[in-house]
């Protein structure tokens, strides 16, 4: 799966990581924060994909995500959902500051689960660090529904950034204590996030975790 | 042509991701993969190719050929492809043939074994014929559900498909979850009418068939089959699966050995469960399904199963469903009852059953659901268990007890509450410090992991103490006197801490009664008791905070008093090894002593011996981050932000609080409070001195240092009221006042850094409430040093609100000060606000000129905003500085300054522009009333007004201010604002009119209404009430004025604005 030039190196376990989403989530800037992925990819602008190999530095050693850029793809163009294939793990992307995009995220989840059954899957709301968000952590429900991790990130501020990469780390090396010993290297924040504003939305984002997942029926008489 | 190996190959360079194929051969292959997709009756090569094909990419790109060409040329909707194939829609018979194809290739499913391909190519197969069934079920192809059960049986290959087809039918146009068009939703619900209509009955015998046949020997495919049927449960006859053929099977399968056909098996009956129907109906189903006694009975799961979690989430839907049924039947009977509506017997009879079997089954629930609770990491039930806890509130408030089932429930709640709060037994929980970076990692994820569990499990926990107290009580109880055994674990010894505490939430003052009070007694035995695990982190936070929340049991009970400090002041506060316990302590201590001061007196010797360490070590140590972690009790989680200033540094005020008050000799009192602050003097003195030597990293440790010292006298001084420095212990007075020479040096030496100067404020306004008037002679130098050279309009601002804040304080006896200040400070302002400042403010306005800009230009529009932001702020710091001055007999200062003629003109300046310009209409009232208080001074010294001050009067105030000024937009006549500055002004025009009398009017009637087009009437009132009406009738021909050159009549308005705007720019610099 190594692109030439960047054969993973000996003994490095390595996985095809799937990014999808709405197109303007910002999947393009959030694996161009990663250096080395940035300083290594190879970039093919006519086949609507590009892959990124992330490396990350466990309490195991390391590992390397090879990450798949699915942006851009007409109509007719691309492969779609056949740059799906062999994914062992996916991040599907959404706005916060966009609804649409929340909304388009089952369609996402199913066109991908169809060509990887039961890979693990992190759902990442992006863009945190925008004032005016449209999305608030209690509407975040869908996770929960299939059993996927969901993180608040903001690609442009590095927050959270290495979430997702753990979460999926974790269930694919099969091991819950795994962690990132070393700094990953990033591009330095553009923006700077509102530390406060974001302890709320994580606060809220708790106690919708613990609410009942909503429903068109009545609500439950007292 | 297309050449079968060019075809493959062509594929296969296009999803080659290895970077071995050029991007020009990548580019013709796509070329030639698009050219190939034009041909109209490509579907046949595709078709073709899938079979013979040996590469699964190629086998992916002839499907996925395939649903494209039946979205577009085979529904023939597609404009771009009709114009390819060259006729509007696929030929009828074309149609059949490819159904065909696709009927064959299931029909042959086992013989290729077609279940050995990829999911991804079984998946996508099925996604081309439910392509197919959108358009064509029912009308053209009203028996493809009849074709495709006629399939099943030969052989699990076609079963997998007719599930995978089922999935996709779901997925693809009936699930709710994906988000449809208008058009698409009304298909699916054409499909699910077709459905429930022709073949819905047969599609369940069949899972039925299935399910009985693959339960045992393929358990994946019958597992494939319930995950398929659970997706129509909500929309289909319920009875087609709730029945005693189905049911049972599920039953049966929940023994499995299979995991996924377990799970797959109570998603089903979840499913079941939650279907939406009426409460009565609802129980019948319950009922009828037998499922109650089913999951009563399950055995006890290993936690981590997946069917545990399942389960969980079975009994909570279950649990659920019947507190919703009980609580809508009850509602109902009580609801008609109470419109007074007749209820009959029967129908009372009925629904008291229906309650009453209810009751039985939730009674029948409990066991296992407390069990799942347990055994699960899951907290699925606890919204029921919320629910259920506010229903038992409900029934003790109408029955005035709880009956005794749901009392034993209470306890067993209580058990699982507890239970799931714990840290787990083998916890990465760190005592006091992790042993390395990976236990850290480890300590503080569990850490997270249990306090976001508890939230809601102790809201659960509190509620249950408001519902049963002495339950809780005794429960808590027990729990402390297993917590505080010599062989408890710190889990044990933490939990019970915990909890205690969370009782403390709104508990009744009568509980807390030394003697009676039950949860006094649990409190006191905590207090004085030699608690396990004391310097384990959590059980220290814990205790710290419980001692603090309960700090009122201690006036009442002095002999606990000497027990608890020693747990603040000793190793397990603030000299803990960890960061979180030491910071914590010294917070919480403040709070303490803030709360039970009196009653510290006798032990204040001890108490200051056993600080001193802690306050030398905090002072010689700032941090950067000596933020407040959450605290392991707290419910709510506290924000852990860095914190802008040190926590630790509660502990100076503590000590303050505690000496800053009476029944201390005084001879220790002074030595002690000297003993504090000597060092802290010393401190600020020797790392100034070397604050500009060495590194810039050893220049900053030099700067940390001093403003620590400066930030440990200011929260020192907090414990010492004015009174009490003045009157009752003078001499403390001024061993405080004798800190603001050294301290007057720091900003001195450090003028330039925006921290040492909020911090130097800070102190300032302390010492301005410890010594009050002793301040003042010290105030000259510390505005000079304030008002430095470098000052910027962020640094002015806060001078002038600091002065503002000291004229409120001593009024006139500021003259002095302020005469000598005042020049000064005016000048630096107008250094900042330079003649070209646009005084309006709108420069500043949010919605400013940064629109359209690209994001480069965007930042730079953004510092410059900054910048003209602080200069508006600091103009309307300017205007409030003013009106303090004018408003506390300062004026003065202003107006009699000797040798400072030209200040008062700027002043002028500045208010008339203010007035007359400013976009706020609550910034020109404010300089509308300064210039009022001016004008009674200046006109009223013995001399009266020169004449410069005259033309001032009618051309700037009377003029613009008052009339020409409204042209200026920015004033809406229904703002509440703008009514009060015409009242003003009114007020103002009534002023000028009594010094200048007759020359006013004349010169508003020559110069200032022509400008403004009045009609003549208005004119008239106008002139006639300036001299004799009230101010408010003035305010109400001003508002006509408004109204009038504001809108009423556009055209006018446009040519009034441009002659008063020249007016403007002529009268503008007559007093500059």
């Amino acid at each position: 799966m190594a692109l030439p030039g960047q054969t993973t190196p000996e003994g490095v376990p390595s996985f095809k990581l799937v990014l999808v989403g709405d197109g303007g989530t910002g999947k393009t800037t959030f694996v161009k924060r990663h250096l080395t992925g940035e300083f290594e990819k190879k970039y093919e602008p006519t086949i609507g994909v590009e892959v990124h190999p992330l490396d990350f530095t466990t309490n195991r050693g390391k590992l390397r995500f090879y990450c798949w850029d699915t942006a851009g793809q007409e109509k007719f163009g691309g492969l779609r959902d056949g740059y799906y294939i062999h994914g062992q793990c996916a991040i599907i992307m959404f706005d916060v500051t966009s609804r649409l995009t929340y909304k388009n995220v089952p369609t996402w989840h199913r066109d991908l689960c169809r060509v990887c059954e039961n890979i693990p899957i992190v759902l990442c709301g992006n863009k945190v660090d925008v004032k005016n968000r449209q999305v608030k952590p209690k509407q975040v429900t869908f996770h929960r529904k299939k059993n996927l991790q969901y993180h608040e990130i903001s690609a442009k501020s590095n927050y959270n950034y290495e979430k997702p990469f753990l979460y999926l780390a974790r269930k694919l090396v099969g091991d819950p204590n795994l962690h990132f010993v070393e700094q990953v290297a990033l591009a330095p924040p553009e923006v700077q996030i509102d530390l406060a504003q974001q302890q709320a939305y994580e606060q809220q984002l708790n106690d919708a975790a613990q609410a009942p997942l909503p429903d068109d029926d009545d609500d439950i008489a007292e | 042509m297309v050449h079968d190996d060019d075809f493959e190959k062509a594929i296969l360079f296009n999803f080659d991701q290895s970077g071995r194929v050029s991007r020009d051969l990548k580019e013709q292959a796509q070329a030639y993969c698009n050219e190939v997709k034009r041909s109209d009756k490509s579907w046949r090569l595709y078709a073709e190719r899938f079979s013979v094909t040996a590469y699964v990419e190629v086998k992916f790109f002839c499907l996925q050929a395939l649903q494209e060409f039946v979205k577009t040329q085979y529904a023939g909707l597609d404009e771009e492809s009709r114009r390819w194939a060259g006729h509007d829609s696929c030929p009828w018979e074309l149609r059949m043939q490819m159904k065909q194809t696709l009927m064959v290739w299931i029909q042959n499913a086992d013989a290729v074994d077609l279940q050995q391909m990829p999911a991804f190519l079984q998946n996508k197969l099925a996604q081309i014929i439910v392509a197919v069934v959108q358009l064509e079920y029912p009308d053209q192809w009203p028996s493809f559900f009849e074709e495709l059960l006629g399939l099943l049986s030969s052989g699990p290959a076609v079963v997998s498909m007719f599930c995978r087809i089922m999935q996709a039918v779901d997925e693809d146009i009936i699930s709710l979850e994906i988000p449809r068009s208008q058009d698409e939703i009304r298909s699916s619900m054409h499909l699910k009418d077709a459905m429930r209509e022709r073949c819905m009955t047969e599609i369940a015998e069949a899972w039925y068939a299935l399910v009985a046949t693959y339960h045992t020997s393929n358990v994946q495919l019958a597992a494939e089959v319930l995950d398929a049927a659970v997706r129509y449960v909500n929309w289909i006859d319920i009875g087609l699966l709730a029945n005693d053929r189905f049911v049972p099977l599920l039953f049966g399968v929940l023994s499995s050995s299979s995991q996924r056909l377990r799970c797959a098996s109570i998603d089903v009956l979840t499913e079941i469960v939650s279907k939406r129907m009426d409460a009565v109906a609802k129980m019948g189903l319950v009922q009828q399904l037998g499922i109650v006694p089913i999951c009563a009975g399950l055995p006890g799961l290993e936690p981590g199963d997946e069917t545990a979690a399942r389960l969980a989430k079975l009994l909570a839907v279950l649990a659920g469903e019947i507190l919703r049924a009980l609580a809508h039947i009850e509602n109902q009977v009580e609801g008609l009852a109470a419109v007074g509506l007749a209820v009959d017997a029967e129908a009372t009879g009925e629904a008291e059953a229906a309650c009453g079997a209810a009751q039985e089954l939730l009674n029948q629930l409990f066991p296992a659901v407390l069990a799942s609770m347990r055994s699960t990491n899951d907290l699925a039930v606890v919204p029921f268990l919320l629910n259920y806890v506010g229903r038992l509130k409900a029934v003790q408030k109408k029955l005035g007890s709880i009956p005794q089932a749901p009392a034993q429930h209470v306890k067993g709640i209580l058990e699982a509450v507890a239970f799931c709060s714990q840290f787990p037994p083998e916890s990465a929980s760190f005592a006091v410090l992790a042993a390395s970076q990976a236990d850290a990692v480890a300590g503080e994820e569990e850490e997270a992991a249990v306090l976001d569990k508890r939230q809601d499990l102790f809201t659960l926990f509190r509620n249950l103490a408001r519902v049963a107290p002495p339950d809780t009580f005794n429960f808590v109880g027990a729990r402390l006197q297993q917590g505080l055994a010599a062989r408890a674990t710190f889990q044990e010894v933490e939990i019970a801490i915990s909890l205690l505490y969370q009782l403390g939430e709104g508990a009744a003052d009568e509980t807390l009664k030394p003697g009676s009070g039950a949860l006094g007694q649990l409190v006191a035995g905590v207090m004085s008791a030699e608690v396990p695990h004391a310097g384990h982190r959590l059980v220290a936070l814990a205790l710290l905070e419980t001692y603090v929340r309960y700090s009122r049991v201690l006036p009442q009970q002095q002999e606990l008093i000497p027990h608890v400090l020693a747990a603040f002041l000793g190793p397990r506060g603030m000299g803990h090894g960890a960061q979180v316990v030491s910071v914590r302590a010294c917070y919480l201590f403040a709070r303490l002593v803030k709360l039970i001061r009196p009653n510290l007196l006798p032990l204040i010797p001890d108490i200051v011996k056993s600080m001193q360490p802690h306050l030398a070590h905090i002072a010689s140590t700032p941090s950067v981050d000596g933020g407040s972690r959450k605290s392991a009790t707290s419910a709510k989680a506290v924000a852990a932000l860095p914190a802008a200033t040190d926590d630790r540094l509660y502990a100076f005020e503590a000590l303050g609080l505690l000496l800053g008050q009476e029944g201390i000799a005084a001879e220790p009192r002074h030595a002690w409070v000297a003993a504090t602050l000597t060092p802290l003097g010393s401190q600020i003195e020797a790392h100034l001195a070397s604050a500009g030597q060495g590194s810039e990293g050893q220049q900053a440790a030099g700067v940390a240092l001093v403003l620590q010292g400066l930030e440990a006298i200011t929260r020192f001084s907090k414990g010492f009221s004015l009174a009490f420095c003045t009157r009752i212990a003078p001499e403390i007075g001024q061993v405080l006042a004798d800190t603001i020479e050294p301290v007057l040096r720091v900003p001195r030496a450090l003028a330039g850094c925006k921290a040492v100067r909020a911090r130097f404020i800070s102190y300032l306004h302390r010492m301005v409430e410890c010594l009050g008037g002793g301040v003042l002679p010290h105030l000259a130098a510390a505005l000079e040093v304030l008002l430095w050279a470098g000052a910027d309009a962020g640094d002015i601002a806060e001078v002038t609100a600091l002065l503002n804040q000291l004229m409120l304080r001593f009024k006139d006896a500021l003259q002095a000060l302020l005469t000598e200040v005042l020049p000064v400070c005016v000048a630096r302002i107008h250094a900042v606000l330079t003649p070209d400042w646009d005084w309006s403010g709108r420069a500043a306005l949010p919605a400013g000129p940064a629109v359209g800009a690209g994001a480069a230009a965007g930042e730079v529009q953004a510092g410059l905003n900054e910048d003209l932001r602080e200069k508006a702020e600091l103009q309307r710091s300017y205007y409030s500085f003013l009106h303090a001055v004018t408003h506390n007999q300062l004026t003065g200062a202003l107006v009699a300054a000797p040798g400072q003629a030209g200040m008062l003109e700027a002043v002028l300046e500045a208010l008339a522009r203010g007035a007359g310009s400013h976009a706020d209409p609550a910034t020109r009232r404010t300089c509308v009333q300064v210039l009022r208080r001016l004008v009674v001074e200046v006109c009223g010294g013995a001399a009266g007004a020169p004449d410069s001050f005259r033309r001032f009067m009618l051309e700037r105030l009377g003029g613009q201010v008052c009339f020409l000024g409204l042209l200026r937009s920015g004033l809406d006549v229904r703002d509440a604002n703008t009514n009060s500055l015409l009242l003003d002004i009114a007020g103002l025009l009534k002023l000028l009119h009594q010094q200048c009398g007759e020359e006013l009017t004349a010169f508003l009637c020559a110069s200032v209404f022509p400008v403004l087009a009045l009609p003549q009437q208005l004119q008239e009132q106008l002139i006639g009430q300036v001299s004799s009406a009230e101010a408010k009738d003035l305010r109400a021909s001003l508002r006509t004025v408004l109204q009038q050159v504001s809108g009423v009549n556009p055209g006018k308005k446009a040519s009034a604005r441009r002659s008063a705007a020249q007016s403007s720019s002529e009268c503008s610099g007559m007093v500059s």
